[in-house]
């Protein structure tokens, strides 16, 4: 080490991450790929997902109701920082799609770049996957996993050290596999039955043979006596996991999974889907406007020579594979960069997140960015008529551009 | 027991399958994608160096370029997560 300051730096950070990993280690994380529902509204659930657009929604106008509150000729504050943001897209529309078509393609570029950045970079903020009600576990409600939250002021915490209980699902079916169909001779109805209540029963005593062993509660599982399936045994186990969740209430704890309040916008895959669903409408759109409706299908359906006919078709698949691709870029990537932090946070409590924040920034932006490009190019080539002269005018459109665009960046 | 009851249990508990399978998709996944971007990129390098005024326009082309890239890995992990945690 070159100085005492820089080796008592890495000896602290060395020393913060053993403490972190020896003493504050969490439980294991629970991948949802599913938005958590808060609350179903009639038919509608309001899932969190949609809760953190919403905030994102907000966060826009009330950035835009600032910006534009007084103009100013010569920007200054927040006005300047938008305006830079806007000047630097609308430069690369215009470079890319010409001046009349990117004069007309930039506000749908630029609102899908601020909705989905913004969202990518609010998804880091401390309170989005940390604050929510707890969803119970218990022989009805039940979950594979469950956490054991301990209960203070009203807050529920995840107790470091505290480690995930996993229930076997498969040792549950399996135990009850022989009530799924009906024998020949037996009644249907009872035997549904019957089913029901193994499985209720094997999973009260999932529940508390895992809290006997982990939480050190008296569940009194082991006194029930019969085979799965008989109602009075199943009904003991049930009884057993109840005052097994009782017992460890009783303590101040809580038995089940967080269901967060906000969670990152684009983890749930409905909201990548709309917005690529948006953005093809807008590509057809301008290329139908643009082409005329029989131009524009032309493009699709060929009749002219066979070969043609068939890169039609292979065109039109193209259009719909760019939907799944759009949706799935976006949606994966969001997640991925969750379970990156959630995993690099289970592992390590402290400082090791920290360069991978560092990097969901990057890769939030550079989503966004892509998602806005990759809306922006496919729109140029709709409203290109097909054949041969398309890669003639990408030529054009890159030399014109910058040139018919020096005098504007000069003023 | 006859086999014929044993055989469906033994095909539902072996989980151990299923994360070898996750492990394959995101592994052969990721392959490809790796070798795309360090193409790209050395590429996009070459290209600096020959002519480093078109510096932005490179280097906005090459990210452009590696996310269509890492989109495929991305399509494995979505895959090897689905895997892993949802089936």
């Amino acid at each position: 080490m070159k100085s005492p300051k820089t080796f008592a730096i890495v000896v602290g950070a060395v020393v913060l991450m053993l403490v972190g990993l020896l003493f504050f280690r969490g439980p294991k994380p629970v991948i949802e790929i599913k938005a958590e529902t808060i609350i179903d509204i009639g038919p509608f659930p309001l899932v969190n997902t949609y809760v953190a657009s919403l905030l994102v929604v907000i966060v826009l106008i009330t950035v835009a109701f600032l910006a534009t509150r007084k103009i100013n000729l010569i920007p200054s504050g927040l006005q300047n920082v938008v305006e830079a943001v806007m000047e630097a897209l609308y430069n690369i529309c215009i470079n890319t799609a010409g001046e009349k078509n990117g004069r007309r393609f930039f506000p749908v570029i630029m609102t899908i770049f601020t909705f989905i950045w913004i969202a990518n970079w609010m998804a880091l903020l401390p309170f989005f996957n940390a604050i929510g009600t707890v969803e119970k576990v218990n022989a009805e409600e039940f979950h594979n996993q469950a956490i054991v939250f301990s209960d203070t002021a009203g807050i529920s915490l995840i107790k470091s050290n505290q480690k995930l209980l996993e229930f076997d699902k498969v040792k549950i079916t399996a135990a009850c596999a022989v009530f799924e169909t009906a024998k020949p001779g037996e009644d249907a109805a009872t035997v549904e039955k019957q089913h029901e209540s193994c499985i209720s029963g094997q999973r009260g005593l999932a529940i508390a043979t895992k809290l006997d062993q982990k939480e050190g509660t008296d569940s009194g599982a082991g006194a029930c006596h019969g085979a799965p399936g008989e109602a009075e045994y199943d009904e003991c186990l049930v009884h057993a996991s109840d005052k097994a969740i009782e017992e460890i209430e009783a303590d101040g704890k809580r038995l089940g999974l967080l269901v967060p309040y906000f969670r990152s916008m684009n983890t749930d895959i409905n909201s990548p889907l709309s917005i690529a669903i948006m953005a093809m409408i807008f590509i057809e759109f301008w290329g139908i406007t643009t082409l005329g409706v029989f131009k524009y299908a032309g493009k699709f359906f060929n009749v002219s020579s066979p070969i043609n006919f068939f890169v039609g078709i292979l065109e039109f698949i193209a259009e719909l594979a760019r939907l799944i691709s759009f949706t799935f870029r976006l949606f994966g990537n969001m997640l991925a960069g969750e379970i990156l932090l959630l995993v690099m946070t289970f592992l390590i409590p402290f400082l090791v997140a920290l360069p991978f924040y560092g990097l969901e920034t990057f890769v939030g932006i550079i989503q966004a960015f892509v998602f806005a490009m990759l809306t922006l190019v496919f729109g140029v080539l709709a409203v290109s008529a097909h054949g041969d002269h398309e890669e003639d005018e990408h030529g054009e459109d890159g030399e014109h551009a910058p040139a018919g665009h020096a005098p504007a960046a000069a003023h | 027991m006859d086999i014929a009851a044993i055989l469906p249990l033994l095909a539902f508990t072996d989980a151990g399958l299923k994360y070898i399978g996750a492990g394959i998709a995101i592994g052969l996944g990721g392959l490809a994608p790796a070798l795309a971007i360090g193409m790209l990129t050395g590429k996009a390098m070459e290209a600096l160096g020959r002519n480093p005024e078109a510096q932005p326009v490179i280097q906005t082309n090459m990210i452009l370029g590696i996310a269509f890239a890492e989109a495929i890995a991305i399509y494995a992990l979505v895959v090897a997560v689905m895997i892993g945690f949802v089936f």
